[in-house]
């Protein structure tokens, strides 16, 4: 569904990924683990053109990218929860479901909003406050119940536990894996959470300084320890 | 004695709204785009030429003088479409030194258009018939035309105000100026959405031109006229914030009515010292209520 062939992306001057390959298939879940700097979120904003230069290859669904606009990237399927959740503050939890909207396919019917609140129980009791009156970890929950607004073909999470109290990730897991396998959602995850990325996963790739170090599944993962002690270990 | 007072005030509250006509439009592309658009005047000049010539066709009358008003703003916003796509798409990711070049550059041109297709000679246009003359309230007296002046800003502003804060378009608007980055990644189309605002920007610029042409001299001077007290009026009241942008505007105007009345030896000081003390007050502006 989605294929990385060999892109670099820059900001200014800064070579941020160097020659980085990767593929998602479809409903497939992906993990990319990294130490800060290691180039995750550079990653899903060039998959998005969300602001870094990049050159190389992106598809999506068969389609070469080149430099489609990021709105008609969204619309294509492919939807971004960038790190720091970006809940527009002057709009409702539910006001910010519905702006997901325009995020929809051509011809794809939009969730109930109330339907997806519910899914998540936090929100139920804050679906009429204000984007500015919720705690991090109540934002990040409204920043992934708004992408399933958008009933992407691939959604793209980064770092979505940071900050987050353990409950609220435990949760948080129940949440993901169950909207991606009822819906047939891919999932791409950057994070630094390897028992969260393991929960919502099934691949799992290591990039450090740019670059793919590691690729395989999970007990490919736990077969080479040293990888996780080189490149993950704080 | 307040009599005077009661005038000078009522004078302040008019060119207020004048001020604000013209810092409505400069506010929005200000806010939204964060373009610092030098060259705003220069389309209100445009609006008022063009109100001038359609004035000529259509006659007197304040049905043909809101109708010239409003033509001219449509025409503006068409010259609009085409400045966005060749000049203000390409500035609004620079550096603001190369915003403010681009924009200057803009109002010579704006005022060159006006010179070769005007000429340079003044013009002068009455008020339409039905709000010419005065009323008389008691003592005190106050033209038709004031009030009409009054009248329009509120109606601009209560239409923007409705667009912004109850329609969702408004919210929309609101996303953009927030965060447009992330407006974008949730499909809207970012640049028709800018195309949208510079288009009623323009308008707004376009029709303030015709509205505010009676009682005023026509020239290619014109431009920088209402420029300078309506960037005053967007930066006191806080960048793309209509709201602001009316209540400074207005105080402005009575800063000015009423220096000119206490003061009259130092005309256009007091502007400088309200703008100096508001900005030391109220940095972010008078509605600034801190955005995460």
């Amino acid at each position: 569904m989605l294929e990385v062939d060999n892109i670099d992306a820059f900001y200014g001057d800064s070579h941020i990924l160097q020659g980085l390959s990767l593929s998602v298939g479809d409903g497939e879940r992906v993990a990319v683990l990294g130490r800060n700097g290691a180039g995750k979120s550079t990653l899903l904003k060039s998959i998005m053109n969300a602001d870094p230069r990049v050159c190389g290859r992106i598809a999506f669904d068969g389609k070469d990218l080149g430099s489609t606009p990021n709105f008609v990237r969204t619309r294509m399927g492919l939807c971004l929860v960038p790190e720091d959740r970006r809940i527009f503050s002057h709009l409702t939890v539910r006001e910010n479901l519905e702006m997901a909207r325009y995020a929809l396919p051509c011809g794809v019917a939009p969730h109930d909003v109330d339907e997806v609140i519910g899914r998540f129980p936090i929100l139920v009791p804050l679906a009429d406050r204000f984007g500015d009156q919720l705690s991090g970890g109540q934002q990040q929950l409204v920043a992934v119940a708004r992408a399933l607004m958008a009933r992407p073909k691939l959604m793209l999470l980064d770092e979505p536990t940071e900050g987050l109290a353990p409950i609220i990730v435990e949760e948080l897991v129940q949440d993901v894996v169950s909207a991606c396998e009822n819906e047939g959602i891919g999932l791409l995850l950057c994070e630094q959470n390897i028992w969260f990325a393991r929960q919502c996963t099934q691949q799992v790739t290591v990039i450090d300084s740019g670059s793919i170090v590691f690729s395989g599944d999970w007990a490919g993962f736990d077969a080479h320890p040293e990888i996780k002690n080189k490149y993950l270990a704080m | 004695m307040s009599m005077q007072l009661t005038f000078a005030l009522v004078n302040g509250l008019t060119v207020g709204m004048s001020i604000f006509l013209v810092a409505a439009g400069l506010t929005l592309v200000f806010g939204i785009l964060r373009i610092l658009n030098f060259a705003h005047g220069g389309f209100f000049m445009i609006g008022a030429y063009l109100t001038f010539s359609f004035l000529q066709v259509l006659g007197d009358g304040l049905a043909q003088f809101l109708l010239a008003s409003l033509a001219a703003g449509v025409v503006v916003a068409g010259i609009g479409i085409v400045t966005d796509r060749i000049v203000l798409r390409r500035l609004k990711d620079l550096d603001e030194e190369y915003m403010l070049i681009g924009t200057f550059g803009l109002l010579m041109v704006c005022v060159g258009a006006v010179k070769l297709i005007w000429g340079l000679d003044y013009h002068s246009v009455s008020p339409p018939s039905e709000v010419s003359g005065i009323l008389r309230f008691g003592n005190l007296i106050v033209s038709k035309y004031s009030l009409f002046i009054v009248a329009m800003g509120l109606v601009v502003f209560f239409a923007l105000e409705f667009a912004i804060h109850r329609l969702w378009i408004g919210k929309i608007v609101q996303s953009l100026a927030n965060d447009g980055w992330m407006t974008g990644l949730l499909g809207l189309n970012v640049p028709l959405l800018f195309t949208g605002v510079v288009i009623v920007a323009f308008a707004l610029a376009g029709l303030a031109g015709g509205l505010l042409l009676p009682n005023q001299s026509l020239s290619p001077e014109l431009g920088h006229a209402y420029t300078l007290n309506a960037f005053i009026a967007v930066i006191i009241g806080g960048l793309g914030n209509i709201r602001g942008a009316l209540f400074a505007s207005l105080i402005l105007g009575i800063t000015e009515s009423m220096s000119s009345f206490i003061i009259p030896g130092m005309p256009g000081l007091a502007i400088y010292v309200v703008m100096i003390v508001l900005l030391f007050a109220r940095p972010n502006g008078l509605f600034h209520r801190g955005v995460s």
